[in-house]
């Protein structure tokens, strides 16, 4: 149950994911949080990478041996499918749908409740559901985005991943990945607490390029995929992962250098450019 | 679909518009050299090397909007060339890049020129591969080497050209360095590499994809039994990037195989979480990055000179807006003062109005008995005394100034800083910052502009800024009469600029609420600023001047003639009628009726009119007048064009709007003017 499955890349080659057996046993004991390999090839520990004004101990972030968890994964998932049905506006969740033991341990904590012959969220069991969906999002974002999953393994993965993503260790995550607004499929990722603070601090590690201040810069760390026209746009500049780009000016229009040539953009261009920052 | 092709190609040769120095030659048989490169790289400088010919070359990325075709002789055989407009990517975006891409994909070039800048050659690059994936005979040139090297930038070119296995030549074009050493390079190419298409396996796979990328291409190449021009791997990467053109080609040649690799397509595009024509972008930058790894060498200190100092000031709005004031103003001394007011008082007084209009009476007078004749050639309305009188003291020194002007602007690349500078605002009227550049042409002839709406991305803005050009934007034969006509009151030229100024982002507003429509995005290459050389800014505004000529002195002697003929019918007479209770309803004497059925042909011609009676208005009415004739109906080039461009609905439209729209604004003014007694 504990298991941390997670599709780590470790050969060099670009895409060697595919060959990796699924499901790799990480060691048992003092385990060093997740390991991710970013992009650019090296491993990062996004606890580490945490600000350091920000103590880890913080939430009780506790990641030795097993993880500590408050609901079931089985009671999770209907949280997370709960939210879903009310996203999406199809109504209520049909009874027949839902496994008998996970129910019974949502109602005893109140977090849902039968209506008729379907299931609501109750008034504590929506942020409890929110924060199943964000880690479930954040999960597909950081496949996605810094491990370059494919699509047809993203949600089954992030399905495995966002278990392991407790307490603090989605707050790392988010910062690591800039406080992204939405899934790789569009859907809105619910706020946490980390990007309600973090939207006034400057420290973190990948940032929107509007949100950099001119002179900051770095390389670029992955492009946000919400509309088709602006992402040609930036592929016509040549703004991809892995090329070198500073903000020059963020006002009348954003300005950016990016190689040799300066190019102007406008508000929502800029924002869906991330930038991983030089540390000075 | 090839027919398709070829009927677009040659619609595209019959609508040529002739009026921004393109050039359209026939080329049919000859050995073709295409050449082809991002925006603003220096296309149309190679094109002009190679042909002799002379197509508008600029510093902002678009100023070719259309495909030139040309001739020019290479070690004494001769040869067709082909400049396009900029594009970044082998898949287009635009309707023009289309057209270029095609004839990439449809007419067997013998060669393919990639212009790239060499600074920004790991941008670049990724093109160049597309090109040598697709089993193109292509040469790649690094030009704008001067720049590159005041960076700091060393590119080892002969490693590049064994990297490649391509001819590599670096040039800078515009100071005609290595322009010989490319025409014995391309001599060379052409005679001896005749087949080179398709030859050259194991260059293809410059450029490893995902695993999974790989295995659809294989698959798909399998399916592939038509004849291409470019590879199958190629015709395959597009069709994974949907690119509608290959689709359709495809569909054509396969029949019921399309299908087949239609579903390959599919599930490969599922199968990841990215749209694959961003991973293959993604994956060939870095091709290009591994190439160029032991290739470039970049300076670690960034050159900031001059030239970047003043770009940074353009562009902040506390030193960028006195700026454009400041170049505002210089304009208006130089087109204003010494175009509108020295020359054409110069022209008209001492040249025409003493000299030749009095001479041409005279002889009439004295050698042609028939009244009818005299009224044809001379006196108040003849073709000397006023056709040729209005082209060539009144609108020939404004135009020509303004020309001048416009082109040091233009090749200085500060367009692309207005546009940076003016987007907020556009966005505000349903355009961006990029329709800052037709809009700023339209100033110099707004048929011109109309031409280069074409550059902006949706249906919405090109309607948009079509119907702005078209009311509010005054070309610049009709602004140089009005600052004429205002000459000596800066009041009333401060209150018209103000209120077409004010009209402009009234309708703008009104109109992008009228017509909702997805929020448009601004994207713009700002280059650097560059110091024009004389001889382009000399030779362009010689171009446009001579274009401008040929369009509008027909014109004007065309309109002379019907003056003429209505006079003699009485046509004029009724038509003056019909037009005076709306000149009465402006507040203005009678005779500017005149001014405004000249106005029909020409607006520059309407204000000419005006001009001629501006001692006989009060400063009301000089205003009304202006403000009136600078919104009023298009000219006929101009509506024709819109008409081409945008159909009959929008161009019929924009008409039937702005004509007693103009009447409307020009007579509100008057009865405010009036009941305020305002008297200026």
């Amino acid at each position: 149950m504990r298991v941390l499955r997670l599709r780590v890349r470790s050969h060099p080659s670009r895409y060697g994911l595919r060959q990796l057996p699924l499901g790799q046993r990480l060691p048992s004991g003092p385990l060093p949080a997740l390991w991710l390999r970013d992009a650019a090839g090296s491993w990062i520990d996004p606890l580490a990478a945490r600000p350091e004004n920000k103590p880890v101990k913080e939430r009780n972030v506790e990641l030795q041996g097993a993880i500590e968890m408050k609901i079931s994964e089985g009671a999770q998932e209907i949280l997370e499918r709960l939210w879903m049905v009310e996203e999406d506006g199809r109504g209520e969740l049909a009874l027949a749908d839902l496994e008998l033991e996970s129910i019974n341990e949502l109602v005893q904590s109140g977090m849902i409740l039968q209506n008729g012959s379907f299931w609501k969220l109750t008034k504590p069991g929506v942020p409890e559901a929110a924060l199943a969906i964000r880690r479930h999002r954040l999960g597909e974002r950081l496949l996605a985005d810094v491990l370059k999953a494919e699509d047809v393994l993203l949600d089954e993965q992030a399905c495995r991943l966002e278990h392991v993503l407790f307490d603090g260790l989605d707050e790392s995550i988010c910062t690591l990945l800039g406080h992204p607004q939405f899934c790789p499929h569009g859907k809105p990722i619910p706020p946490g607490e980390c990007c309600r603070q973090m939207r006034a601090t400057v420290s973190r590690l990948i940032s929107s390029l509007s949100e950099l201040k001119p002179g900051q810069g770095g390389e670029v760390a992955y492009i946000q995929m919400g509309d088709s026209g602006r992402l040609q746009k930036l592929m016509a500049m040549g703004v991809l992962p892995g090329g070198k780009i500073t903000l020059v000016r963020s006002s009348p229009s954003f300005v950016f250098e990016c190689g040799y040539s300066q190019f102007a953009v406008d508000e929502q261009i800029a924002g869906d450019i991330f930038v991983r920052l030089k540390l000075a | 679909m090839h027919n398709a092709i070829v009927t677009r190609k040659k619609n595209q040769e019959m609508s040529r518009p002739s009026c921004h120095g393109g050039s359209q030659e026939d080329t049919d048989g000859l050995p073709l050299l295409v050449i082809v490169g991002s925006p603003n790289v220096g296309k149309s400088v190679l094109f002009n090397a190679l042909t002799g010919a002379y197509v508008t070359v600029s510093n902002y990325p678009g100023t070719t909007v259309e495909v030139s075709r040309g001739k020019g002789r290479l070690a004494s055989s001769q040869i067709g060339v082909i400049d396009t407009p900029g594009m970044y990517r082998l898949i287009p975006l635009t309707e023009e890049e289309r057209v270029a891409r095609d004839i990439l994909l449809e007419e067997r070039p013998a060669a393919i020129l990639h212009v790239t800048d060499a600074k920004n050659l790991e941008r670049m690059l990724p093109m160049t591969l597309q090109l040598i994936e697709a089993g193109l005979p292509v040469i790649l040139v690094a030009n704008l080497m001067d720049e590159a090297e005041r960076m700091g930038v060393q590119i080892d070119l002969p490693a590049l050209e064994r990297v490649l296995g391509i001819p590599v030549v670096g040039t800078a074009l515009a100071l005609g360095r290595g322009t010989s050493q490319l025409k014995d390079v391309l001599a060379t190419f052409v005679n001896h590499c005749p087949n080179c298409t398709l030859s050259s396996p194991g260059k293809e796979a410059l450029v490893q994809y995902h695993p999974g990328i790989e295995e659809a291409l294989k698959e798909i190449e399998t399916l592939l039994f038509g004849a291409y021009q470019i590879t199958k791997r190629t015709i395959g990467l597009l069709l994974l990037q949907d690119d509608p053109g290959v689709a359709v080609l495809v569909r054509g040649q396969e029949g019921a195989r399309f299908d087949d690799i239609q579903s390959i397509v599919k599930s490969t595009q599922e199968y990841f979480s990215q749209p694959l024509a961003y991973l293959i972008a993604h994956q060939q930058r870095e091709a290009a990055r591994r190439i160029l790894k032991s290739v470039l060498a970049l300076s670690e200190k960034r050159y900031h000179g001059f030239a970047e100092r003043l770009s940074d000031a353009t562009m902040s709005p506390l030193t960028g807006i006195p700026l454009l004031l400041l170049a505002l103003y210089m304009l208006y001394l130089f087109v204003g003062v010494l175009g509108a007011q020295t020359l054409v008082n110069f022209l008209e007084n001492s040249v025409f109005g003493s000299t030749i209009n009095p001479w041409i009476n005279r002889f009439l007078e004295a050698y042609i008995p028939w009244k009818v004749l005299r009224d044809l050639i001379g006196g108040e309305y003849g073709v000397l005394t006023l056709g040729v009188r209005y082209a060539v003291a009144l609108i020939l020194p404004i135009v020509g100034t303004f020309f001048l002007a416009f082109s040091i602007v233009e090749d200085s690349g500060y367009l692309p800083r207005l546009a940076m500078l003016i987007d907020r605002v556009f966005k505000k009227i349903g355009l961006n910052g990029r329709a800052v550049i037709p809009m700023v042409l339209g100033f110099g002839c707004d048929t011109m502009a109309t031409i280069v709406t074409r550059t902006l991305e949706t249906r919405r803005e090109r309607i948009l800024s079509t119907l702005l050009l078209s009311l509010a934007i005054p070309c610049s034969a009709q602004l140089g009469v009005m600052i004429a006509m205002l000459a000596g009151r800066p009041d009333l030229l401060a209150i018209w600029a103000l209120i077409v100024t004010g009209v402009f982002l009234l309708v703008g507003l009104l109109a992008a609420q009228l017509m909702p429509g997805e929020r448009p995005t601004f994207y713009m290459e700002l280059p650097p600023l560059r110091l024009p050389t004389l001889t382009n800014v000399l030779v362009k505004t010689y171009t446009r001047m001579e274009w401008y000529f040929r369009e509008v002195f027909p014109m004007f002697i065309i309109a002379s003639v019907v003056i003429w003929l209505g006079r003699l019918t009485g046509a004029f007479d009724l038509a003056l009628n019909a037009l005076l209770p709306l000149v009465g309803w402006l507040g203005l004497p009678e005779q500017a009726s005149v001014a405004f059925l000249f106005g029909f042909f020409r607006r520059d011609y309407g204000a000419a009119g005006l001009y001629d009676l501006r001692t006989a208005m009060s400063g009301v009415q000089i205003l009304v007048a202006t403000v009136t004739m600078t919104l009023f109906v298009p000219c006929v080039a101009q509506f024709s064009v819109t008409w081409k461009e945008r159909g009959w609905k929008t161009a019929l439209a924009i008409v039937a709007f702005i004509f007693p729209f103009a009447f409307l604004v020009g007579g509100l003014l008057n009865w405010l003017l009036i009941s305020l007694r305002v008297n200026l």
